[in-house]
C-alpha cells in the first residue's frame, strides 16, 4: 500500500523535475523572462517612490507600507500567477491530448505538478531578484514575521494557487469547444491586472468597487493573501476571505471537473 | 514613386487579407477590442483616482502625466496596428514561409514588418484619438501652431525610433527563434515609457533613455507639447532615431547574412 | 457472450471487436457572413459512420495489417481500442479491459504508437522521457534497464540519448518515439501508420524491428498503413476497411485468390510480331518489341501461356500476379 503512494508520488515527482529541467532550455528566453520579471517590480517600485515624493498620504498609504505592500503582492503573484497551465488549449486543440489519455496519468494532478515546478523556480529566482531590488531600493518595509500571520499568509497564498490553477484549466477546456482560446483569456488577464492586486492595492478603488469585487474570484489570487500577510485584516475579514476562497476553489474545481467528463466523452482525438 | 505606390497597392492587399482573416474569428475580435477599451480606460481611471489624492508625480501635474500617457498608448497604437506582422515572424520562420519571403520580389523586411496589420487595433484607434484630442485641448495650456507641429513631428520621430526596434526584433527572430520573449520584452520595456521616464531612478532612467531609448520615443513628444522641452533634448532625440534605424537596417542584412532554412 | 469465453481460453483471444460501430455528428456551416450568423442560431448537421458494423477477433502473438484508403476508419478503430474514442455502439475487449474504462491496469500493457505525434520532451535529451515514462508506468528499476538496453541495441540509438530530442534527426527521433512507447513492455501494440514520411532506410529498420519485437517480446501487434511494403512483410493476416466497413480479413493471399481477376504474362518476342496476334491471346496491356505484357484472366491462365508458346515466337515467359496494390484498389473501387 505505502509503495503503491510510494510509486504514484514519484510518477509526479518525475513529472515535476523534467518541468524544472525544461524551464532552463533556453537560457536566452530564460534570463529575459526573469528580467521582465524584475521590470514591472522596478516601474511598480518607482511609481510609488514617485508618488510619495509629492504627498506622505495616499489612498490611505503611507510610502512604507505600499512599498511593503508592492514586495508582499510580488511574492504572493509570483507564486499565485506562474503557470505551465495555460499550455493546455494548445495540447487539446493539436490532439496530444491523445497522448495523455493512453497513460496511467491524472490529468489534473500532472499539470499541477508542472505549475509546481514553474512556480518552484519563479520562486526562488524571484527571491534572489527581490533581495537586490531591496539593497538598490532600500525601501523602509514593514513586513510581519509572526508565526500564526505566515502560517494564514502561507495556507492564502495555497489557496489562490489551486483557485488559479482551475481558473486556467477551465481556460483550457474551453479549448474543447471553442477554437481560440486566447481572447477570452486576454481579456480575461486584462481585467486580472486590475483587480487581483498585483500591481495595486484595491483600495485605491472606491468602497463600492471594492465590495462588489469581494464577491468575484479576483482578490483571492493575490490581494487576500498580501492582506492577511500585511495584518492589515480583522478576524472575520480574515474567516469570511478564506471561506469565500475556499467557496471559489470548490466552484471551479467541480465546473472544470464536469467540462473535462463531458469533454472526453464527446472527444473526437483528431489532429493525426 | 512607382515603388511607393505599388507598395501600398501590396499593403492594401495586405490590410484587405487580414481584414476577412480577422472577420471570420468576430468573436474573438470583440474580446480582444472590449479587454484594450477596459485596459486603456481603467489606467485613466486609476490615474484621475490619484489625482484626488495627490498633486504631482515626479514633478509633473497628473494632468501632464495623463498626457505622458495618452502619447505613449497613440505610439503604441500605431506600432500594434501596423507592425504587428514581427508577433509571427518566428512562427513563419519555423514552418519556412519566410523562405518564400526571401524568395519573391517584394522586399522581406516590407513584408514581415507590415504584412499583417491588425484591423482590431484600427477600430480602437478612433475612440482612443478622439478621446485623446479631446483631453489635450481641454487640459495643454499653450496649444499654438509651434507645439502642435512639435508634436507631430516628434510622434513620427517616436514612430521611427519604433519601427527601428521592430526591425531589431525581427533580426533576433531570424539568427534564433527566441523572438518570443524579446519582442515582449521589448513591449514591456515601453510600458515603462507609460509614465514620465522621470519617475526613475538612475541607472535605470539613462538607460531606458540612451541604450534602449523608449524614452525618447515616448516621452519626447508629449514634452514637446507641454513646452517642457529643451533644444538640446529634440537635437538629442532626432539623432538617435536616425542612428538607430541607420542600425536597424544594417542588421537586417547581416542578420539575413546569417539565416539558415528550417528543415524537416 | 459465453461462446466468447470459451473461444477466448481455447484461442488465448487477446483483442475482440464486436458489431463496433463509431459515428461523429459534423456541423455543416454555410459559407460567408451570412452563414456565421445563421450559424449562431441554429445548425445543421451530418452523421458521418467512421466506422460501421466492425467485427474481428485477434489472437495472442498474432501481426495484423489494417489497410484502408484515407478516411477509411482504420486509425478510428484502434482509437477505440486505446480508450481514446467512445463507441456509439458495439462492444469491444483488449486483455480482457473494456479500453473505455481507461484502468491503469490496462494502460500499463498496451501501447498506442501514432506516426506524426511525439511524446518526448523536445528541449530535453530522449533519456529524461524515458525516466519519466518509467515513473508513470510504474516500471521496476531493473525492468527499465533491462528493456532500455535491448531496445537501444535493437534501434542503435545508444550516442542520442543524451542528445536534445530537437537536435535529432528524424529518423533517430522515430526510433526514440518507438522506445519511449515500449519500455513498458507492452502485451499489445497499435502502431498508425508507422513508417509515414521516413525515407526508405529508415522504413527498412522499422519493419524489421516490428517483426523483431513481434518474435522476441511475444506482442500483440495492430498495424495500419497505405504502403503495401509494410503489409507484404510484416502481416500475414490482414483487414481490409473502407468507408467504414471490413471488406475483407484473412490472409494476404486470399485476397489475390479471390480478388484478382486476372494474371499477367510477361513476354520477350524473338520475332516481329503483330498486336492483332498478340490480342488474340488477351488484353494487351503494354507492347513495346521484344517486350509485351498481356493481361489473361486467373482460369484459363496457363491455358492462354501454352497456346502462346505454341503459336508465337517467344523467347522468355513469366507468369505473375498482378501487384497486390493494384488488387486492393480494385477493392476499394468495387465497393464504393
Amino acid at each position: 500500500m505505502f509503495s503503491k503512494l510510494q510509486n504514484k508520488l514519484n510518477k509526479y515527482a518525475r513529472v515535476v523535475s523534467a518541468t524544472w529541467m525544461n524551464g532552463f532550455a533556453y537560457p536566452l528566453s530564460f534570463w529575459m523572462w526573469r528580467l521582465r520579471q524584475v521590470m514591472s517590480i522596478v516601474i511598480a517600485i518607482s511609481l510609488w517612490q514617485s508618488i510619495f515624493a509629492a504627498s506622505s498620504n495616499v489612498f490611505g498609504y503611507d510610502q512604507a507600507h505600499m512599498l511593503t505592500y508592492i514586495f508582499i503582492s510580488n511574492i504572493a503573484g509570483f507564486i499565485v500567477l506562474s503557470s505551465r497551465t495555460i499550455e493546455v488549449p494548445d495540447v487539446i486543440t493539436s490532439g496530444d491530448l491523445s497522448l495523455y489519455l493512453l497513460k496511467p496519468v491524472h490529468f489534473f494532478v500532472y499539470w499541477f505538478s508542472r505549475d509546481i515546478a514553474n512556480k518552484a523556480q519563479n520562486a526562488i529566482f524571484s527571491c534572489v531578484e527581490l533581495f537586490t531590488l531591496f539593497l538598490i531600493y532600500r525601501p523602509q518595509l514593514a513586513i510581519s514575521t509572526h508565526i500564526h500571520t505566515i502560517l494564514l499568509a502561507f495556507f492564502a497564498i495555497g489557496g489562490g494557487v489551486l483557485l488559479y490553477f482551475f481558473i486556467n484549466m477551465l481556460f483550457g477546456f474551453m479549448a474543447f469547444w471553442v477554437p481560440d482560446v486566447w481572447a477570452p483569456r486576454f481579456l480575461f488577464f486584462i481585467i486580472m491586472f486590475f483587480l487581483s492586486g498585483s500591481t495595486f492595492p484595491l483600495d485605491i478603488y472606491p468602497k463600492q468597487l471594492v465590495d462588489v469585487l469581494s464577491y468575484t474570484p479576483f482578490p483571492y489570487l493575490i490581494f487576500f493573501p498580501a492582506k492577511v500577510w500585511l495584518e492589515q485584516l480583522s478576524f472575520s475579514q480574515i474567516v469570511t476571505g478564506f471561506g469565500a476562497l475556499l467557496g471559489w476553489i470548490l466552484a471551479f474545481g467541480i465546473l472544470t471537473s464536469w467540462m473535462w467528463s463531458r469533454a472526453i466523452k464527446g472527444y473526437g482525438a483528431d489532429g493525426r | 514613386m512607382n515603388t511607393i505606390l505599388r507598395y501600398i497597392k501590396l499593403w492594401s492587399l495586405f490590410a484587405k487579407y487580414e481584414l476577412l482573416f480577422q472577420l471570420s474569428t468576430h468573436l474573438s475580435m470583440v474580446f480582444f477590442f472590449v479587454g484594450k477599451i477596459i485596459r486603456f480606460f481603467s489606467f485613466i481611471i486609476i490615474l484621475l483616482l490619484l489625482k484626488n489624492n495627490t498633486n504631482s508625480l515626479a514633478g509633473y501635474t497628473i494632468n501632464e502625466v495623463l498626457i505622458f500617457f495618452l502619447t505613449f498608448n497613440f505610439i503604441d497604437l500605431i506600432s500594434q496596428m501596423f507592425l504587428r506582422g514581427v508577433y509571427s515572424l518566428s512562427g513563419k520562420v519555423r514552418s519556412g514561409e519566410f523562405d518564400f519571403f526571401l524568395c519573391r520580389p517584394v522586399s522581406p523586411l516590407f513584408r514581415s514588418l507590415a504584412g499583417s496589420p491588425d484591423f482590431n487595433d484600427i477600430l480602437l484607434f478612433i475612440p482612443l484619438t478622439t478621446f485623446s484630442v479631446w483631453y489635450i485641448v481641454q487640459n495643454v495650456p499653450v496649444l499654438d501652431i509651434q507645439h502642435i507641429f512639435l508634436y507631430l513631428f516628434f510622434l513620427c520621430n517616436g514612430l521611427l525610433i519604433s519601427i527601428s526596434f521592430h526591425i531589431l526584433v525581427l533580426c533576433v527572430g531570424i539568427i534564433s527563434t527566441e523572438v518570443d520573449n524579446t519582442i515582449m520584452f521589448y513591449r514591456d520595456l515601453s510600458q515603462m515609457a507609460r509614465f514620465p521616464t522621470d519617475i526613475y531612478k538612475e541607472p535605470f532612467r539613462s538607460f531606458i533613455t540612451f541604450v534602449i531609448p523608449v524614452g525618447v520615443m515616448m516621452t519626447t513628444p508629449a514634452k514637446a507639447l507641454l513646452g517642457l522641452g529643451t533644444p538640446f533634448m529634440f537635437i538629442v532625440s532626432c539623432v538617435i532615431s536616425v542612428v538607430l534605424f541607420a542600425l536597424a537596417l544594417k542588421a537586417w542584412d547581416m542578420s539575413l547574412k546569417t539565416y539558415t532554412s528550417a528543415s524537416s | 457472450m459465453i461462446k466468447w469465453a470459451f473461444r477466448s481460453i481455447m484461442n488465448e483471444l487477446v483483442i475482440s471487436v464486436q458489431h463496433l460501430t463509431k459515428h461523429y455528428k459534423v456541423y455543416k456551416k454555410q459559407p460567408g457572413l451570412g452563414g456565421s450568423l445563421k450559424a449562431l442560431f441554429s445548425r445543421t448537421y451530418e452523421t458521418i459512420k467512421a466506422v460501421d458494423d466492425v467485427s474481428f477477433d485477434i489472437a495472442q502473438g498474432e501481426l495484423i495489417g489494417f489497410i484502408g484508403p484515407n478516411g477509411a476508419g482504420k486509425t478510428t478503430t484502434l482509437k477505440v481500442l486505446s480508450g481514446l474514442l467512445y463507441p456509439t455502439s458495439g462492444s469491444v475487449s483488449v486483455l480482457g479491459f473494456n479500453p473505455w474504462d481507461r484502468k491503469a491496469a490496462f494502460q500499463k500493457q498496451f501501447s498506442l504508437v501514432m506516426g506524426q505525434k511525439n511524446q518526448l520532451w523536445w528541449d530535453l535529451p530522449a533519456i529524461e522521457s524515458f525516466l519519466l515514462n518509467k515513473a508513470i508506468y510504474e516500471i521496476p528499476e531493473k525492468q527499465f534497464q533491462e528493456t532500455l538496453d535491448k531496445l537501444v541495441d535493437l534501434l542503435d540509438v545508444r550516442d542520442v540519448l543524451n542528445v536534445q530530442v530537437r537536435k535529432l534527426s528524424l529518423g533517430q527521433r522515430m526510433k526514440c518515439e518507438l522506445i519511449a512507447a515500449l519500455l513498458h513492455n507492452p502485451k499489445v501494440l497499435f502502431l498508425d501508420e508507422p513508417t509515414i514520411g521516413l525515407d526508405v532506410m529508415m522504413q527498412k529498420v522499422m519493419r524489421d524491428f516490428i517483426k523483431s519485437y513481434n518474435k522476441e517480446f511475444g506482442a500483440t501487434i495492430i498495424l495500419t498503413s497505405h504502403y503495401m511494403e509494410d503489409v507484404k512483410e510484416l502481416c500475414k493476416r490482414v483487414v481490409i476497411i473502407d468507408h467504414g466497413k471490413k471488406l475483407f480479413d484473412g490472409e494476404l493471399q486470399g485476397i489475390i485468390d479471390k480478388h484478382a481477376r486476372n494474371r499477367i504474362l510477361s513476354i520477350v518476342l524473338s520475332e516481329d510480331v503483330p498486336r492483332k496476334k498478340l490480342e488474340a491471346i488477351g488484353e494487351i496491356k503494354s507492347y513495346e518489341h521484344p517486350q509485351a505484357t498481356i493481361l489473361v484472366p486467373r482460369k484459363e491462365a496457363s491455358e492462354r501461356a501454352a497456346k502462346l508458346l505454341q503459336t508465337l515466337p517467344v523467347a522468355d515467359i513469366t507468369i505473375e500476379e498482378p501487384p497486390i496494390e493494384a488488387i486492393i484498389r480494385d477493392v476499394f473501387q468495387t465497393t464504393k
